[in-house]
C-alpha cells in the first residue's frame, strides 16, 4: 500500500494531472468567445490537436471513453447535434492510434502534415454533414481557414505537449496510465 | 497485502486494455451513433441535459473567456487611438446632424403622445432589459449561437429578443439557471418576422449562416432599395414591434441582402428584452426604431 502512495507516484500523478488540465484548458479554448472578428470561422481546432498528438505519443492518456466524453461535451456546449463530435473524435483517435507506429517512425513534418490531413477530413465531414442536413451549401472557406489556422498553430501546441510528455512517467512503471 | 494490490493492479490493467483497445473504440462509436439518432428522433430528450451541462460549465467558461475579451478590448483600444483624430472629426459632424434629429424626435414624440391620447391607445412604452456577458460562441461556420452568463435566476426566459449595440442579434432558445443560449439571426434555423419600414411590407428574415441574412416571403414588387431599415413586426407575439434589425444592402451580384446593425463577431455584452404580456397592444410604439 505504501508503494502506491510513494513520493514518486505522487509526482507522476501530478504530472498526469498537469497533462489533463492542459487538455481541458485547450478544450475550453474551443468554446469561449474571443470577441474578435471572424473568430467563428478562423479558429484553431485545439481539441483535435490534443487527440491527434496524444493518440500517437501516449494513447493511454486519452482513452476512447475520455475522447467520447469530450465529444459529447463539445456537442452539448456548442449546440451541435449530440453525438456528432463524439463520433468524429472517437474515429480520429481510433485511426491515428492504429497508425501510431507509422507516425512514430516518421520525421516531424510528416506528423504535421498528417495533422493537416486529419483536420481537413474532420472539418470536411462536418461541412458535408451540415450541408446534407440543412439542404444548403455552406461556405467552404470556413473549412479551409479552419484547417490552415489549426495546422499553423499545431507546432506551438505540440511544443508544449512535448514538455509535458517528457515529465510523464513511463507506461511500464506507472500505476495510473 | 502485496498480492491483493498486485491482483487489483492486474484487473485494473485488464479493464484498461479493454477500454483502450479497439473494443473500447467500437463500443463508444456505437454509443455516439445512438446519441445522434436520439438527437434527431427525440431532440427534447437531450435538451434538459444540454441546459444542465451548460449551467455546470458556465463558471469555467466565464472565467477563461474574461482575459481574452479584455485583451480584445485592449487591442481595439490601441488600434482605436490611431484613428482617433479622424473619428473625432466624424463624430463632431455626426453630433451636429443628430442635434437636428433630436429636435425632430422631440416634436414627433409630443405629437405621438397627443395622438395616442386622442385614440385612447393602451401601449406598453417601457421594456426592461437584462444585460449579460457573452462567454462562449460557436466554434465554426455551421452553428451560430452564443452563450451568455445570465439565466432563469436573472429573469431570462425562452424566446426573448436579444439586442447588442445598435440592433437585434437573435433570440433566447435555451435557458438554464445561470446561462442562456442565443440563436443568432444569421443561423440557418433563425426565422424572424420583420417589417420594412416605410412600406409596411411584412417578410421573414431568414439566416443562412452567412453574415447577411435574407428576406423571404417578400413580393417581387416590394420596391426595396439600399438603406431601407428593417424592424421586427411583432407578428406571432414573440418579439416586440419595432426592434431595429438591419438595413438593406445590395451585394456584388445585385441581390438584396440584410446587413444587421450589430456586428455579430464582436459582441461582448447583450441586452435581453423582457417578453410582453400582451403583444397585440404595442403596435405603434416605435421607441426602439429611433437610431
Amino acid at each position: 500500500m505504501s508503494d502506491f502512495f510513494s513520493s514518486q507516484n505522487i509526482i507522476w500523478f501530478k504530472c498526469l494531472s498537469l497533462a489533463h488540465i492542459f487538455i481541458f484548458f485547450l478544450f475550453t479554448l474551443d468554446l469561449i468567445s474571443y470577441s474578435v472578428s471572424y473568430s467563428d470561422v478562423v479558429r484553431p481546432y485545439f481539441i483535435l490537436i490534443c487527440i491527434y498528438f496524444w493518440s500517437i505519443y501516449r494513447p493511454s492518456l486519452l482513452l476512447p471513453v475520455y475522447v467520447f466524453i469530450l465529444g459529447i461535451l463539445f456537442d452539448f456546449l456548442l449546440n451541435y447535434p449530440i453525438g456528432l463530435h463524439a463520433i468524429l473524435f472517437v474515429v480520429v483517435q481510433w485511426i491515428i492510434r492504429d497508425q501510431r507506429l507509422f507516425f512514430l517512425g516518421q520525421p516531424y513534418v510528416i506528423v504535421w502534415m498528417g495533422f493537416a490531413l486529419t483536420c481537413f477530413s474532420v472539418m470536411l465531414s462536418e461541412w458535408m454533414f451540415f450541408t446534407i442536413l440543412s439542404d444548403n451549401v455552406f461556405d467552404f472557406y470556413g473549412v479551409l481557414y479552419g484547417t490552415l489556422i489549426s495546422t499553423l498553430i499545431f507546432p506551438m501546441i505540440t511544443l508544449l505537449f512535448n514538455l509535458i510528455y517528457r515529465i510523464l512517467p513511463p507506461i511500464s512503471q506507472s500505476h495510473f496510465l | 497485502m502485496k498480492s491483493s494490490i498486485k491482483q487489483k493492479s492486474v484487473s485494473y490493467s485488464a479493464s484498461l486494455a479493454l477500454l483502450n483497445g479497439r473494443a473500447g473504440s467500437v463500443f463508444f462509436l456505437f454509443l455516439a451513433v445512438g446519441f445522434l439518432i436520439i438527437a434527431f428522433a427525440r431532440p427534447a430528450v437531450l435538451s434538459g441535459p444540454r441546459v444542465g451541462v451548460t449551467d455546470v460549465f458556465m463558471p469555467v467558461l466565464s472565467t477563461i473567456s474574461k482575459p481574452f475579451q479584455n485583451m480584445a478590448a485592449a487591442v481595439s483600444g490601441i488600434s482605436g487611438k490611431a484613428t482617433l483624430k479622424a473619428e473625432n472629426a466624424k463624430l463632431h459632424a455626426e453630433n451636429a446632424r443628430l442635434r437636428e434629429w433630436y429636435q425632430t424626435a422631440l416634436m414627433l414624440q409630443a405629437e405621438n403622445q397627443s395622438l395616442k391620447k386622442l385614440l385612447n391607445l393602451k401601449v406598453s412604452t417601457e421594456h426592461e432589459y437584462v444585460t449579460a456577458r457573452v462567454v462562449s460562441d460557436a466554434g465554426n461556420a455551421f452553428v451560430k449561437t452564443l452563450l451568455v452568463a445570465s439565466g432563469g435566476n436573472d429573469g431570462v426566459k425562452k424566446n426573448q429578443a436579444v439586442l447588442a449595440g445598435e440592433g437585434m442579434i437573435g433570440r433566447i432558445v435555451e435557458v438554464g439557471n445561470n446561462a442562456s443560449r442565443i440563436l443568432l439571426l444569421t443561423d440557418i434555423n433563425s426565422r424572424i418576422p420583420v417589417i420594412i419600414e416605410g412600406s409596411n411590407q411584412k417578410a421573414i428574415l431568414t439566416g443562412d449562416n452567412s453574415q447577411y441574412p435574407v428576406l423571404k416571403h417578400l413580393p417581387k414588387d416590394s420596391g426595396l432599395v439600399a438603406g431601407t431599415r428593417i424592424i421586427t413586426s411583432g407578428d406571432g407575439g414573440i418579439f416586440p414591434f419595432g426592434l431595429p434589425v438591419g438595413k438593406v444592402i445590395i451585394d456584388g451580384k445585385g441581390q438584396k441582402i440584410i446587413q444587421p446593425y450589430a456586428d455579430m463577431n464582436r459582441i461582448t455584452y447583450v441586452r435581453i428584452v423582457d417578453a410582453l404580456s400582451n403583444p397585440n397592444l404595442i403596435r405603434g410604439d416605435l421607441s426602439y426604431s429611433i437610431n
